[in-house]
């Protein structure tokens, strides 16, 4: 992949280099009313499909100008301008403002619309702002781009994932809360399969009005990205490369090798007499001499190392009146901090636009990715593993047994050595997309998408691995899921001209979504040897599963949009959503939504208020579905349960423990929207203000049921959630003179989820029951359904507090004590109180400096309220010192701390309300310094324009929450999460 | 407008509509939940085949509590860890045998050990009687089809009902199976003894006349596995006539007799006296586990200088629980015990590593270096963790040393067992004779000298030799009302108890700790007035 990049870049600078025609060249500067330079100003000779745009100082040249030749500045907000060349090699131009706007285009639910006319909860994501971060993870560039718009961090591995979540939570079905990602107009099931630097733009519909269009899928929000076009007229050739460094970035420190003996020590010593036990009893041989010998390992150290990226992309544009290209290569590599992990992707980009005749386009997207993940074998627990180890012989030759040879634990280098993980990953997408223009007003499309994604994971653990050491004589999984889309879709458009004071628009859509998953897993051992990995020969069958899925959506929708003097705008939309995965007669479900919206700034009364440039009100009710569950729930099926006689398989199988329920159906989100859009002070602020309020109905609620019945869950509609909030964004050029430019940009979410109603079953006391769903997850009306419940935090027992009559008569001064809520003298469930773990507000910060040509752009990013649970601290291991983690200043007799409970050589209770900590943070997420080579000088040797700039992410951050990162626990799946880094990152981007 | 009235009209516009409306002619095929890759639970319990593999399910579930490593492995010896057997030392099973978990509604240790014992139970129980369901619906089988599939349905139910009730005593039963129609309809009292044991007899009595004493497989329920079972539902209605004639029946069959103690539990367990046994088998689909009972409770002798692990001194071991004094003593009875002698139990690991072994030792000799000292904790520490006797019943030799995860199948029912049940029978029914014949059937099996007297205690100690750590203790001194007693004077070892740092577990024992507290999370979703067991609350 790196080779075949290096090869284009050189065919295309090759091309570049031609011979150049007798002529001259124009420059000049390009301004606006006030004189200020502007940045960007398209400068194309009309006819042709060349150009270039202005620098900082608003500076151009165009070569290869002759007499007679006209050239066509334009700029987004400005009227655009023609001049015609006549002999003058300087042409100097003042744009004027085009009052009709700063009014960008943006895209909706199938179409686009001004923004002016805009009536739903639309956000634009300023998208040289979000992908200033070096990752593939899309979803992590949206983070603080826009109102509403909370993401969480899945995995900070390379190629990792991370969750968003639009407007709180409205469901409690396990894949219920990912909105609904739209690519070009295609349903895309992963927003990471985009290449950043194809994307043009990122719009978030929020409100139903915006959603609705899309249904049964759209009650958490669209995301809709919209990847670059050619342009008519201009060709354009565009490099952008960067190399970022990774580092462990963190806030607390483990115990070093003497503290940790200490640790031990103060565990071991008697409660009664203040006794030490002697080492033999506590340390193994092994460690007395790693004591002895003072050698201590220092995990984090010895795993970790410092990440590397490397991303190129190189991108082609150009464009005619009928034939528009734009194709792109990106690639990407990333070492990650942990040896073993890995991220390489190539991806493709073709998209193509043809007007075939006056009447019928073609339009075709082409993309075709190849990535390949590594990971490194499984529980690596560089934070948790004891420093009394050896890890390393002598001659420096890992060990294998690095706990002494009477402990069978396996070194994990060693174990790291011994195995690979890798997922290959092919993904190919074709949309073909044609649209006759029966008249101007009335025009047919056809839109067809074909997604094919083959991921073929191999694992091998070799035959000294752990896991395929001891007769296993290697373990090999071979694991492939071949995912498959297909969608159709028949739209109609009819935009009658009636008169001037009357505009309409009708849209029609009919279209039908298949997705199937195919899984295929073999788990193999006994290798002859293990030269080949999981390629290689093996003897036994440990295990094979076949899971085929498939999920389809039938849809029907119709969009009706009427506005009166441009000031009065009505928009109505339904769709109707029939899907797979419901039960038998409850398959289909209904979308209705409206919105208003009054253009105020329209009105004659306000015309001549100079003050205000926009003021638009805005107000929408509708519904949006939910399916976000799997498919099969509504019917019985079976599990696999094999059983062995005489030595010998014999197949068997069980109900399996999920209760099918016949009646499932959809949930359904009715969301109100308010909302005002305001530029003001001549354009000075522009913002956006919005309160909403989400009701989800008949929740596909998954419920534990009663062990008696021989079942643990069963899924059903039933209850209500609300999620209601508040939003603010606003933007500023503040400063905005010849040599120096300040925008800020202000961003601000709040919202609240809480359940209205549940079961409507009651307890001896008429009091609403609770529902624990099968992730454990406690439910109770007036709550959020993210929380915590768990007795609450009263402190360490010291000396002298009255623990007979407490809530733990057993404890001991040092013990972790909660509150005994029922005074019952025990601690158990009835103790438990709610803790909400959704952030109070969260936002962001974000300024742009331009001084001449260089350009510093600060991102702030704010989470207040917030609260997670250290599963460090919440182990009773720690406290034993049998693991290593988060290093405390501990309660001991003679320093009796009130923070931090005593060691002791049992699992404290109550470790878990102690651990639930505030996990607010504010982060410096983005710094960014760049700098644009003048034009003049860059015009000589072929080159449009020139960046170079630096990047630091995750700089600095504020937060009381002791882990890598307050967005993650730092343990997961049983070894050590993977580390969020800080990055410091330098590139350039060229454009020819 | 008149433009749109004449496409309406026209051709392509017309196609269109076709397209349009053919497409979802078809919707309620297209729109149909498909199970590609799955088992329709219809099927299952519907067809003999189905019912069939139903019925080997029902083996698989009931060994999942065996297979489950969640706490280190603490599960399957939860029973163990409450009787009066054990010492704990260390690890998550010593917290039970500590009562700090699974002896009150609020610790961790029933919201997850005791609520896995609940939910597994009955979920055993609600797949047997949808099979049963299902086999009595049949029609147009071969009858003897029907009965196989019934019996083995119905041993299973009766098992794990038995088990319920000894354990958590307010047990709510059904015949009936779960469907999302009745899922809802919550017990709201628990049922009576009498129900209860009147289905376990009809179900046990149904797989007597249904079962053969040789299955074509090891590993499903024979005749003689429910006659045992049958024989301890009757002494717990103390109908010791019932419970003497099952265990007579078994003894006198034919088919079951005492093996050697070095057979007992050597190899697959697949002889005469083994009546039922879970099954497993190393890298096999469905061969399940692995379980990680033995490192358990083997001690961590290769902490100790001059040994490594081995085979002969038990394998992978961490000692978290394990023979306490009063076992020990009890064993020690007798000098010529064989069943201390690497067969049942292990007394003596044995140095076996030149490189490390301590001054003035040899190799072959029995580790000697820690005393089990009545008040020096640092001594008697090191003698739990790395010198206590330790118990090989669940060992498998065949796995490497070093090796935790055994793959050995568990014995469950055995007939020395069936032998001392039907001693206590005919002891009871005043036949001292016919017990002592029993009694001393298992003792001169072990090599020890026959007893010539008779009562409960010497039953009891019996019992504790032969049985121990095979999870019957705890409920043989529930029946005989001895529990509370025997903890009192042997729980743990007077040692442990008072290093213990939340003190001394005899001072948190009391009498209704003889059922187990019903999981909060399970009252919780049973009806309002559900009654939980007296002393939990």
């Amino acid at each position: 992949m790196k080779k075949s990049t290096c090869l284009l870049i050189i065919i295309f600078l090759s091309g570049l280099i031609t011979a150049q025609a007798q002529s001259y060249s124009v420059s000049g500067t390009v301004v606006d009313e006030n004189n200020v330079p502007l940045l960007g100003v398209n400068v194309i000779v009309k006819g042709e499909s060349r150009g270039t745009t202005t620098d900082f100082d608003g500076n151009y040249i165009v070569d290869d100008i002759s007499t007679g030749d006209v050239l066509e500045f334009s700029y987004l907000g400005f009227i655009a301008q023609e001049v015609t060349v006549s002999s003058q090699q300087t042409i100097d131009v003042q744009l004027i403002t085009d009052s009709e706007a700063l009014d960008e285009v943006v895209v909706v639910g199938y179409g686009t619309q001004r923004k002016s006319n805009v009536v739903g909860s639309v956000s634009s994501v300023e998208v040289d702002e979000a992908t200033a971060i070096p990752t593939t993870n899309v979803s992590e560039m949206l983070r603080g781009r826009a109102a509403g718009v909370q993401v969480n961090l899945g995995s900070a591995r390379p190629g990792g994932e991370s969750n968003i979540v639009i407007r709180g939570n409205v469901s409690v079905a396990p894949n219920g809360n990912s909105p609904l990602i739209i690519v070009d107009g295609l349903p895309f099931d992963n927003l990471n399969d985009v290449a950043p630097s194809d994307i043009a733009s990122i719009e978030i519909l929020k409100d139903a009005a915006s959603t609705a269009i899309y249904g049964s899928r759209a009650s958490n929000g669209v995301i809709l990205v919209t990847t670059k076009r050619g342009v008519e007229g201009i060709t354009r050739i565009n490099y952008n490369a960067y190399t970022t460094t990774q580092s462990v970035t963190k806030n607390f420190n483990l115990y070093d090798g003497s503290q940790f003996i200490d640790l031990r020590r103060e565990a071991n010593r008697n409660r009664f007499t203040g006794d030490y036990l002697r080492d033999e009893n506590i340390f193994s041989p092994f460690e007395l001499e790693t004591i002895e010998n003072r050698q201590f390992v220092n995990w984090e150290d010895l795993v970790l190392r410092e990440g590397v990226i490397q991303s190129h992309s190189l991108s082609f544009s150009s464009g005619t009146e009928k034939t528009k290209i734009f194709s792109s290569l990106n690639y990407f590599t990333q070492n990650g901090i942990i040896p073993n992990s890995s991220y390489d992707r190539g991806t493709f980009k073709l998209n193509l636009e043809h007007q075939i005749t006056d009447k019928l386009t073609f339009r075709g997207i082409f993309n075709y990715q190849n990535a390949t993940q590594d990971q490194e074998t499984g529980g690596l627990n560089f934070t948790t593993i004891t420093p009394l180890a050896r890890p390393f012989d002598e001659n420096g030759e890992l060990v294998k047994f690095y706990l002494g040879n009477s402990i069978t634990a396996v070194n994990p280098l060693w174990d790291q050595r011994e195995s690979t993980d890798e997922s290959k990953i092919n993904l190919t997408d074709v949309n073909l997309n044609l649209t006759y223009n029966f008249t101007p007003f009335l025009s047919y499309t056809l839109n067809t998408f074909l997604r094919n994604r083959n991921t073929n994971r191999g694992i091998y653990r070799s035959s000294l691995h752990s896991a395929g050491d001891e007769g296993i004589d290697g373990i090999g999984v071979l694991a492939n899921t071949l995912f498959k889309q297909v969608l159709v879709e028949n739209i109609v458009n009819y935009n009658p001209q009636i008169n001037d004071d009357h505009s309409l628009e009708i849209t029609g859509v009919q279209a039908f979504d298949e997705q199937e998953n195919q899984f295929t897993q073999i788990d193999k051992s006994g290798f002859t040897n293990d030269a080949l990995g999981y390629n290689g020969n093996a003897t036994t069958l440990l295990a094979n599963v076949r899971n085929v899925s498939q999920r389809r959506l039938l849809s029907f929708l119709a969009r009706v949009r009427y506005s009166y003097l441009n000031r009065y705008l009505l928009e109505a939309t339904a769709r109707a959503d029939g899907a797979s995965v419901f039960a038998a007669n409850n398959k289909w479900g209904y979308f209705p939504a409206v919105s208003f919206a009054w253009k105020m700034h329209e009105e004659p009364f306000l015309e001549a208020v100079e003050s205000i440039n926009e003021m638009k009100f805005r107000v929408s009710y509708g519904a949006t579905g939910n399916q976000g569950i799997n498919s099969l729930e509504s019917l019985g099926v079976a599990n696999d349960r094999p059983y062995v006689f005489n030595g010998q398989t014999v197949g068997g199988s069980t109900a399996s423990s999920r209760l099918p329920n016949p009646n499932l159906k959809w949930e359904t989100t009715t969301t109100f929207n308010a909302g005002v859009d305001f530029r003001l002070f001549n354009n000075l602020f522009d913002g956006t203000v919005e309160y909403y309020k989400a009701n989800t109905t008949d929740l596909l609620l998954d419920r534990s049921i009663a062990g008696t019945t021989g079942f643990n869950v069963i899924r059903f509609n039933v209850g209500e959630l609300q999620n209601e909030g508040f939003e603010a964004s606003l933007n500023s050029n503040f400063i905005s003179t010849e040599n120096f430019r300040w925008t800020l940009g202000l961003i601000f979410s709040k919202n609240r989820n809480e359940i209205i109603s549940l079961t409507g079953e009651t307890d001896d006391n008429g009091n609403p029951i609770d529902i624990t769903d099968s992730s454990g997850r406690r439910l109770s009306i007036g709550q959020s359904i993210n929380n915590i419940w768990l007795p609450k935090y009263d402190g360490i027992y010291q000396v002298g507090d009255d623990i007979a009559g407490s809530g733990n008569p057993l404890a001991q001064p040092g013990d972790v004590r909660v509150v005994d809520q029922d005074g019952n003298g025990q601690i158990d469930d009835r103790d438990n109180v709610f803790i909400n773990t959704d952030p109070d507000w969260y936002g962001s910060i974000t300024n742009t400096f331009n001084y001449k040509n260089f350009e510093l752009f600060a991102d702030v990013y704010f989470v207040q309220g917030a609260t997670r649970l250290n599963s460090v601290l919440a182990n009773g291991e720690l406290w034993k010192g049998a693991i290593n983690g988060i290093r405390t200043k501990y309660y001991t007799p003679e320093f009796p701390s009130t923070q931090y409970p005593r060691p002791k050589p049992d699992t404290h209770l109550h470790l878990f309300p102690f651990a639930v900590r505030d996990a607010s943070y504010i982060r410096l997420r983005t710094l960014t310094l760049g700098y644009n080579l003048p034009n003049n000088a860059l015009s000589k040797i072929g080159i449009d324009k020139l960046k170079i700039y630096a990047t630091g992410n995750n700089l600095l951050t504020f937060t009381d929450f002791r882990s890598y990162s307050p967005e993650q626990d730092l343990l997961s799946n049983g070894g050590t999460s993977f580390p969020e880094t800080r990055d410091i990152t330098i590139g350039t981007n060229i454009t020819f | 407008m008149k433009i749109i009235k004449s496409y309406l009209l026209s051709k392509k516009f017309f196609v269109i509509l076709i397209a349009l409306t053919f497409s979802t002619s078809c919707q309620d095929d297209f729109l149909e939940d498909k199970l590609l890759s799955d088992t329709s639970v219809d099927f299952l319990y519907s067809s003999p085949e189905g019912l069939e593999s139903a019925v080997v399910g029902l083996y698989a579930l009931n060994r999942t509590i065996y297979e489950d490593l969640s706490l280190n492995g603490a599960f399957p010896l939860i029973l163990q860890a409450k009787s009066d057997l054990s010492v704990g030392i260390t690890g998550e099973a010593s917290l039970y045998s500590r009562l700090l978990w699974g002896a009150s509604l609020g610790d961790y240790g029933t919201a997850s050990g005791i609520n896995a014992y609940w939910v597994t139970y009955y979920r055993i129980i609600d797949r047997a009687n949808a099979i049963i369901r299902g086999a009595e619906n049949l029609t147009d089988v071969d009858e003897d089809r029907r009965n196989q599939i019934l019996a083995e349905a119905k041993a299973m139910r009766a098992n794990s009902y038995f088990i319920l009730y000894r354990l958590f005593n307010n047990i709510f039963i059904t015949t009936e199976p779960t469907t999302p129609e009745n899922a809802f309809d919550v017990p709201q009292d628990k049922s009576s003894e009498e129900e209860i044991f009147s289905l376990l007899r009809s179900d046990l009595d149904f797989a007597i006349e249904n079962l053969d004493y040789s299955p074509e497989e090891f590993g499903r329920w024979s005749q003689g596995a429910a006659r045992h079972l049958r024989a301890k539902v009757a002494i717990w209605q103390e109908d010791y006539s019932e419970a003497a004639a099952q265990a007579d029946a078994v003894i006198n069959s034919g088919n079951h007799s005492l093996t050697t103690t070095e057979q007992v539990f050597a190899g697959d367990l697949n002889h005469s006296e083994t009546l039922f046994a879970v099954n497993f088998e190393f890298q096999t689909i469905g061969g399940g586990g692995p379980h990680i009972l033995n490192w358990n409770m083997v001690s961590s002798y290769a902490e100790a200088p001059g040994l490594v692990q081995s085979v002969e001194n038990g394998g992978a071991a961490a000692g978290f629980i394990s023979l306490n004094k009063y076992v020990i003593d009890l064993l020690n009875d007798d000098p010529n015990d064989e069943r201390r002698d690497g067969t049942y139990y292990i007394f003596e690991y044995e140095y076996n590593d030149e490189s490390g072994l301590p001054p003035g030792k040899e190799l072959g000799e029995p580790l000697d270096l820690y005393e089990n000292s009545e008040t020096d904790q640092n001594e008697f520490m090191l003698y739990y963790r790395r010198q206590n006797p330790g118990v090989l019943k669940f060992f498998d030799a065949t796995v490497e040393p070093t090796d935790r995860n055994h793959f050995k199948n568990i014995m469950i029912y055995r007939l020395a067992e069936t032998y001392l049940i039907g001693a206590e029978a005919y002891m009871m029914l005043g036949n001292n004779s016919k017990a002592l014949e029993y009694l001393n059937a298992v003792r001169t099996r072990a090599n020890t000298d026959p007893a010539s007297e008779i009562n409960l205690q010497a039953i009891l100690d019996e019992r504790a030799r032969e049985l121990a750590f095979e999870g019957q203790r705890w409920y043989t001194l529930k029946r005989t009302g001895k529990l509370y007693e025997f903890l009192l004077d042997h729980m743990n070892n007077d040692n442990m108890n008072e290093s213990y740092p939340e003190g001394n577990p005899k001072n948190i024992l009391r009498e209704y700790m003889e059922n187990w507290p019903i999981p909060q999370q399970q009252i919780d979703l049973l009806g309002p007035n559900y009654p939980q067991n007296e002393g939990y609350n």
